[in-house]
């Protein structure tokens, strides 16, 4: 089966594409080939005219990073240390082995917490926390990394209306900070209010192109 | 834990529990935090035990200097260890461990320069201030000191951004390599530091028997380590140090009759391993709401 085939992207720094479509139609799938995770039979990826290996971390060190659909936390960690896994790929590392910088950390964490409106404890596990409540540690995991490009997956799915106003202001921001956002969300207002263009995929296999250069 | 006039056999038993704890804490960080399932600790605390032993017997290396040497030869044997677990997925870690172990402690039974199956006696005393340490009052509290350090270390690790990305490995190995996380370099970090404290218990208890024989790091003491882990709760560090002082404990009741000693190992480890409510503190949920429901009613 051919989930994406003729799709042709293109995103510059400081903006943001939206990915619309219907279930099945390969958003997701679209989202798993920008991440690295997936590598599809044909056609390639180029961030900043270069074509990294077909490998999430290869991508990650390109700074891509991405939320997912199902919030992938992890369930024993902290809210605070969930967020702060997004600072990863940032941090010295010796031998692969990322090296804490405590200050940093914690001001990055507060930061990205009030970005996107989290009040939980920051030790609280990220298993005890609701459905909205994920959704918005990933996003803010997102945006503490600082990313060149960031992959969002229907970040605002399970998230009250009265939150939304917050979570679009944080996707704003990421945008004018300089990100190259690819949005994948259902919800029509969302798309308006922060995307500066529309990527339409029909159904699977269909051909769809947008670029917001 | 100072236990009011403490006879011999139970400081014995605390000495133990402090080993054996450093030891449990060493395969947290192994499998309780990176999510590796490794059933070679046992063997590091051997290869820590030999290489205490020959370093004092065969060349007459200080007890403290030879301490080290332990600590050392167990963090490269963890290393060494953990290069499958590069390759493989957590479940065929569990069976190449569990089978490089073996490899280990037959080479341990049969090579000359452990001494066979006769093991090796006469390993030196650790010294205190001048002093040999003899007894096991003597050891008690070096032990607690030895134990206490190998919590810091994992209450450390816990906290930094490697532990971090370890508990990230161990929960989503895809996910956490999108966020920059390198699972390779933290599983064979998490390997070394797991089996340095192993061989540092081991070189302490080598020292503390004066003696070392394969036996004592063979499949019943494997699986001893796990079910400690397991009981206390995976990524639980004063869990690893609960699970060792609740298996030890029982151990020590059952000395006296060997087949129900195996019998109670076999059993716990099913019990832990099939059940999710094998660890003491689900158990405690479990009974705490069994206890709210019977009061609601």
């Amino acid at each position: 089966m051919v989930a994406l085939d003729g799709v042709d992207l293109a995103v510059a720094a400081g903006t943001c594409l939206a990915v619309v479509g219907g279930n099945g139609s390969g958003k997701s799938t679209l989202l798993d080939v920008l991440s690295g995770l997936r590598r599809p039979d044909g056609g390639t990826v180029e961030i900043d005219g270069e074509r990294p290996a077909w490998t999430p971390t290869a991508f990650a060190e390109r700074g891509v990073r991405r939320s997912f659909q199902e919030p992938r936390l992890v369930p024993d960690l902290g809210v605070d240390d969930n967020i702060a896994l997004g600072l990863t790929g940032r941090l010295t590392s010796v031998a692969g082995i990322p090296i804490s910088r405590r200050s940093y950390e914690a001001k990055a964490v507060d930061r990205a917490r009030n970005a996107v409106g989290i009040d939980l404890p920051g030790r609280r596990p990220a298993a005890k926390a609701s459905y909205g409540q994920r959704k918005r540690i990933e996003l803010a995991r997102v945006l503490i990394g600082q990313p060149s490009v960031a992959l969002l997956d229907e970040p605002l799915a399970g998230v009250a209306d009265e939150d939304r106003p917050r979570l679009l202001d944080g996707i704003a921001a990421l945008v004018e900070a300089g990100t190259a956002v690819v949005l994948v969300e259902h919800d029509q207002r969302a798309v308006e209010a922060v995307a500066t263009a529309v990527l339409e995929l029909r159904s699977a296999g269909s051909r769809a192109k947008a670029s917001t250069a | 834990m100072p236990l009011a006039g403490p006879s011999g056999s139970a400081l014995r038993l605390g000495v133990n529990i402090a080993i054996f704890a450093t030891v449990a804490i060493g395969l947290q960080i192994i499998w309780g935090f990176c999510g590796q399932p490794s059933f070679a600790q046992a063997a590091l605390y051997g290869v820590g035990a030999y290489a205490f032993a020959i370093l004092t017997v065969r060349h007459g290396v200080a007890p403290w200097p030879a301490l080290a040497g332990a600590t050392v030869c167990g963090g490269v044997a963890g290393m060494l260890l953990g290069l499958p677990a590069l390759r493989v997925s957590p479940e065929q870690v569990a069976l190449v461990t569990f089978a490089l172990g073996e490899v280990l402690r037959v080479i341990e039974a049969n090579a000359s320069f452990t001494g066979g199956s006769g093991g090796l006696a006469g390993v030196a005393p650790l010294t205190l201030a001048g002093r040999d340490l003899v007894s096991a009052g003597d050891f008690y509290r070096p032990a607690l000191v030895l134990v206490a350090i190998a919590y810091l270390v994992a209450r450390w690790l816990r906290g930094s951004a490697a532990g971090r990305a370890m508990f990230a490995v161990r929960a989503d190995e895809l996910a956490a390599r999108t966020m920059g996380v390198r699972p390779g370099a933290l599983k064979l970090f998490a390997f070394g530091l797991g089996g340095a404290l192993a061989g540092v218990a081991g070189g302490f208890s080598a020292s503390f028997s004066s003696f070392v024989s394969s036996v004592s790091f063979g499949i019943v003491p494997s699986f001893q380590i796990v079910v400690m882990v397991l009981l206390g709760g995976l990524g639980r560090i004063g869990g690893a140090v609960l699970g060792a002082a609740v298996v030890l404990a029982v151990d020590d009741q059952l000395q006296s009759r060997p087949g129900v000693r195996l019998g109670v190992t076999g059993a716990a480890m099913i019990v832990v391993v099939l059940t999710r409510a094998g660890s003491l503190r689900a158990a405690g949920d479990l009974v705490r709401v069994r206890f709210r429901r019977a009061v609601a009613a």
